[in-house]
């Protein structure tokens, strides 16, 4: 099969525009002495560029072909270097297809195939037509051997969930960045000193300039997050079908995606404090195709952008099957650790505010951080949690936002048990489950702070768990 | 459970003598004919040496019935389990160091992301091949599974 012709005149423009904007950048010096020979000069110049790029991608689309056979997909691409590329299609873990707002109106798809391992997406059809976009995630999904029925197939499909209106501008609202925020008020508390001083020596009054300042990014940054998430979750549709997910979903770059149900590795509840404070949640999955550079820039596919906690925990429970056994707390010892570290931490900043010339009110604020670190450190034990049930294990973890992952413990790659100094002293270790897809950015599952004896129980139980669902994993794949 | 052959160490042992070395021509180009400038390397190779005996002593690794088992780490103590079905591939490793004191690694991926971490280090080579067999047959065993 080739991709579609029309990528052709859409590719090459798209490479002009990188090019012209770089032009632009480097020639705005220029732009004063601009007539008419100048212009069509660069009207010429634009025309015989477009053509050279347009010739490439001729080449490129001419080269460039790809296959489905009965259980893999096959691409064969490279004007100069040939290169040849097999993927089994059970191996693939999703399938993407993305358009945004010129692909929609020329008419063309992106589709992305991810599987396990490597840090980039292994296969990029850029581009195809929609109907065939679709045609190859059905392939895909279905396997190549049973097209016929794939119609059957698709009336199966129950909608499972879909974004309201109220919801979206809700999410968008709510699920607010927060290392963002972190991040700006900490450059901010950084510059503001030396910003007022600036502006006072100016004969402008510093505090109020500043202050408006941060209330006007405060409020920028609101309105762009709610932007961006208006735009990312619009429409947002979730289908369950036998055997997978499909969600769709974006206003501007509208994407779809399948994810097959037994490629799921953990399925994540996100309750941020804003979502707890309001009865909200999120549920997303993961699977092993996202990892590395990819997972990191976009983050896993929510599976519910939102919707209440209860809403959400049935979702959790139809898609995987969970029996919930109760959380059980970490050790009461990490708590009195935690204390201790906050303390350590806040007592010397608390001493270095009282050199002269430091603030009272930053004096103020130390000192209330400090009173508060009794709070903090109780909160922080209060959401860690674990619970081992008898397919899959589930870990609580974070206060600001609260991630409770539920995994099955077939999904486990590796166990591995830590202590560090500063454990040891309090006889804590934590279990962390290794689990495929979780890129360096995205946290595999973990029970931190456990009594040191309980962790080498918990270690050895999950692990004779893991044993259990391999047996149990291998006799259902034989009965099929 | 298998220690690292104490070559392991006497390898370890050398990389810190260089680095004392360095230290003290940096020290002594830096501060010259000061008595602490002794000091620091002296202190470098006392503390170097001990951190090495501890580290020798904490590393440890089995291949049990099902699953590759390590432990190490001074600071903050490991123990890995890795079940041999979630093994993708094994690579035994020798750099130039390894290759004069005459050792080699085994190192072994699995499709999660700290996995690729896992190794067993100062192993014979003949041990290490054997090794690397042993678990790429088990591995190949399960190969029927998806592995994530």
């Amino acid at each position: 099969m080739k991709l579609s012709w029309k990528s052709i005149p859409y590719r090459a423009a798209r490479n002009l525009g990188t090019l012209g904007l770089v032009f632009l950048f480097s020639s705005t010096g220029s732009l004063r002495n601009f007539n008419f020979v100048a212009a069509a000069l660069l009207g010429t110049g634009v025309l015989i560029s477009y053509a050279v790029m347009a010739a490439w991608e001729y080449l490129v689309w001419k080269n460039y072909s790809y296959s489905i056979e009965e259980d893999k997909i096959k691409i064969m691409q490279g004007v100069i270097r040939k290169n040849q590329r097999e993927i089994p299609l059970k191996r693939i873990q999703n399938v993407d297809i993305s358009r945004n707002i010129v692909h929609r109106v020329v008419g063309l798809s992106k589709v992305d195939l991810e599987t396990a391992g490597g840090s980039d997406t292994e296969a990029s059809l850029k581009y195809v037509e929609p109907r065939e976009g679709e045609r190859i995630r059905d392939l895909v999904k279905n396997g190549a051997e049973s097209e016929g029925d794939m119609e059957v197939e698709e009336e199966e499909s129950e909608a499972f969930y879909e974004i309201s209106d109220g919801k979206l501008v809700l999410l968008s609202a709510i699920s607010l960045d927060r290392k963002t925020l972190f991040g700006f008020f900490t450059v901010f508390a950084f510059f503001s000193a030396g910003l007022g001083v600036a502006f006072e020596n100016l004969g402008l009054p510093g505090t109020l300039i500043l202050s408006i300042l941060m209330t006007g990014t405060v409020v920028l940054i609101f309105v762009s997050n709610f932007v961006i998430n208006f735009e990312k979750y619009y429409g947002f549709r979730l289908w369950k079908n036998s055997d997978s997910l499909r969600y769709e979903r974006g206003l501007l770059n509208r994407k779809e995606g399948s994810i097959p149900l037994d490629k799921i590795q953990t399925v994540t509840l996100e309750e941020n404090i804003l979502k707890r404070l309001t009865g909200y949640a999120t549920l997303k999955v993961e699977t092993a195709g996202y990892s590395g550079e990819k997972a990191a820039r976009q983050g896993s596919e929510a599976a519910i952008p939102l919707d209440s906690r209860k809403a959400v925990n049935r979702f959790a429970e139809k898609l995987q099957d969970f029996e919930t056994p109760e959380t059980m707390n970490i050790s009461r010892r990490a708590r009195k650790r935690y204390l201790v570290r906050y303390i350590l931490v806040l007592l010397p900043l608390v001493v270095l505010t009282f050199v002269p010339g430091v603030p009272e009110a930053v004096t103020a604020l130390a000192v209330l951080l400090l009173l508060l670190s009794p709070v903090a450190a109780h909160l922080k034990w209060k959401n860690r949690g674990y619970s081992t049930g008898k397919d899959h294990f589930r870990t609580v973890n974070g206060f600001w936002n609260r991630k409770t992952m539920m995994t099955p413990y077939y999904r486990i790659q590796n166990l591995i048990e830590t202590q560090t100094v500063f454990q040891r002293r309090w006889k804590l270790s934590s279990l962390t489950m290794d689990v495929a897809g979780a890129g360096k950015i995205m946290e595999n599952p973990v029970i931190h702070d456990v009594d040191a004896e309980t962790a080498e129980k918990l270690h050895g139980k999950i692990y004779s768990s893991f044993q259990e669902s391999l047996d149990k994993e291998s006799r259902e794949s034989q009965g099929n | 459970m298998r220690s690292p052959e104490t070559r392991l160490a006497y390898m370890w042992f050398a990389e810190l003598l260089v680095l004392v070395f360095g230290l003290y021509v940096a020290v002594s180009v830096v501060f010259p004919g000061k008595v602490y400038s002794f000091l620091a390397p002296v202190a470098l190779l006392v503390l170097g040496s001990a951190y090495i005996v501890l580290e020798y002593r904490a590393w440890g690794f089995e291949v049990r019935d099902d699953h590759l088992y390590l432990e190490y780490g001074v600071f903050t103590k490991v123990k890995t389990m890795v079940p041999f079905v979630r093994i993708q591939h094994v690579d035994t490793q020798r750099n130039a160091l390894e290759r004069v004191f005459g050792i080699s690694r085994v190192v072994v991926y699995t499709a999660g992301t700290r996995g690729s971490d896992v190794k067993a280090k100062g192993l014979l080579p003949g041990e290490a091949d054997s090794m690397q067999e042993k678990l790429r047959d088990v591995a190949i065993e399960s190969e029927d599974r998806d592995a994530v």
